[in-house]
């Protein structure tokens, strides 16, 4: 089913990929998708280089319902997946979200929600957030206890946990109201986490977050007031490498 | 683009890389400001009662690492207990709307953790000099009005290490991997100047115990996490 209220602004990045793989297989199409420009060969953040495509791509494992969304496939670009569905899309020059040509497209479009899949480390600063539309990103944690940067690592290391948090994102870090959030289990190989299994649980929660909004004609949220939790950096490469390199089962889905 | 993974070998040069760092100080007594030295010499005093209080084998191998380090001169709980009056109340004074002097700040966080006091400005003034050295990876003389822009200088050693020290303490009290992460950042700074600029301007042995409380607690976690063999 197409969603006439609702357009995505994607990079080609693994989580972009995964994004739009699992609305494909679950039968929800964007109205529209903007895809942020081309990198000319330059790995950008989020996206992946050929030298490490064999070091990502494991044999998931694991409870399905859990990482369901995980299973996509990590080398079909976003023009080819938007392709294979003829959902309309335009392609425009600049990386960045703030630039204010991609500004004004976000302007002028029709639907008034946009899935939010740029670059990593891209900040959506005032000029986007007044344009009238709401941003629907998936955060890499569990909200409102992990906010901020590289927070699976951390919360590895605090929970043996993963987390996604859906939310409409606000001039405050990750602090909008949350749509729906979810734990899940440590993957067996967690060298994949980044490319794989961080964007299939991000995957996962859209899904749930759209399946919700269908269901109910609106955007109902699991915790409007996100306040409160710990503000995250960076993870040391150091800690990434315990948590990657630590043995054990956690948590189930939550 | 994110960071590589290069497995157990990563965590063993870290540990060569920091212990080859410490072997290279210079311990000798009476270097950088007194009242630095005395906040770093309290501040190895309460890492090593924590970790003592963790397990007597962490408390252990902390008093080893630091026996290779020359006594301070000082006799450290007196010196410490005086200079710490006049500092610990005074993170009240610290405010949003005001200039903030970076070395009294840093100096009042580390007194103020040394006192004991669970006070909500030492987490909320860390938190906010974190948030701008992640941001700028710079530590700045002040920060005008707002704690956003820094101004002066960004190039002061000593605040450096008092900023490790501070995070050292309170991830060694609250086990918050995210003073963790941030702590190992600034060693790294700490460990990539110029010899140049660390030799004479600060204490060097106080230098040394912050390193080796790092190390012990990237040890720590690591054997909570079943990778003590990383580091044997």
């Amino acid at each position: 089913m197409r969603l006439a209220d609702v357009g995505m602004i994607a990079a080609d990045t693994s989580r972009s990929r995964a994004y739009l793989q699992a609305l494909v297989r679950n039968n929800f199409l964007p109205n529209y998708v903007l895809v942020l420009g081309s990198t000319d060969g330059k790995i950008m953040p989020g996206q992946i280089g050929e030298s490490q495509r064999d070091l990502v791509t494991p044999e998931i494992s694991g409870p399905d319902g859990c990482w369901s969304e995980a299973r996509f496939d990590l080398t079909k670009s976003i023009i080819g997946s938007l392709a294979d569905v003829n959902v309309p899309y335009d392609a425009c020059a600049s990386q960045d979200i703030n630039d204010p040509s991609v500004v004004e497209e976000i302007r002028r479009r029709p639907e008034s929600v946009f899935i939010y899949s740029g670059f990593g480390g891209s900040l959506l600063r005032k000029g986007v957030l007044e344009t009238g539309k709401r941003f629907l990103h998936v955060h890499g944690g569990y909200l409102p206890a992990f906010k901020g940067s590289t927070t699976n690592y951390y919360s590895l290391l605090t929970e043996n946990a993963l987390g996604a948090s859906s939310l409409f994102l606000t001039s405050d870090i990750d602090s909008g109201p949350v749509l729906v959030r979810r734990k899940f289990p440590p993957p067996e190989d967690r060298r994949a986490i980044d490319h794989i299994y961080d964007s299939g649980a991000r995957a996962k929660v859209l899904i749930e977050t759209i399946r919700n909004y269908v269901k109910c004609g609106d955007w109902e949220f699991e915790l409007p007031n996100n306040i409160g939790g710990e503000t995250y950096y960076i993870i040391h490469p150091v800690l990434k490498h315990i948590a990657i390199l630590e043995k054990g089962c956690g948590a189930q889905c939550e | 683009m994110y960071t590589p993974f290069y497995g157990e070998e990563f965590l063993r040069a870290y540990h060569a890389s920091r212990t080859s760092f410490m072997g290279r100080l210079e311990l000798v007594e009476q270097r950088g400001e007194q009242i630095d030295r005395m906040l770093l010499a309290g501040c190895l005093v309460s890492l090593e009662r924590k970790f003592n209080a963790a397990s007597s084998k962490a408390g252990a191998r902390f008093r080893e690492l630091m026996k290779q380090r020359s006594a301070t001169g000082v006799g450290v709980e007196e010196a410490v207990n005086a200079t710490l009056a006049g500092f610990a109340d005074s993170l009240a004074g610290f405010a949003m709307d005001r200039t903030v002097t970076t070395l009294a700040l840093m100096h009042g966080l580390i007194s103020a953790q040394l006192k004991d006091v669970e006070a909500d400005d030492v987490r909320i003034w860390l938190d906010r000099l974190i948030q701008r050295f992640e941001v700028t990876k710079k530590v700045y003389q002040t920060y005008l009005p707002g704690f956003r822009k820094g101004e002066g200088p960004s190039t002061i050693i000593r605040l450096y290490l008092l900023f490790a020290a501070a995070l050292c303490v309170q991830y060694v009290r609250s086990h918050n991997v995210k003073y963790l992460s941030t702590l190992l950042k600034v060693c790294d700074l700490l460990c990539s100047v110029p010899e140049i600029v660390v030799k004479g301007h600060i204490p060097e042995d106080g230098l040394f115990g912050v390193l080796a409380a790092e190390v012990m607690s990237v040890e720590l976690l690591a054997e909570e996490k079943g990778l003590a063999h990383a580091f044997s």
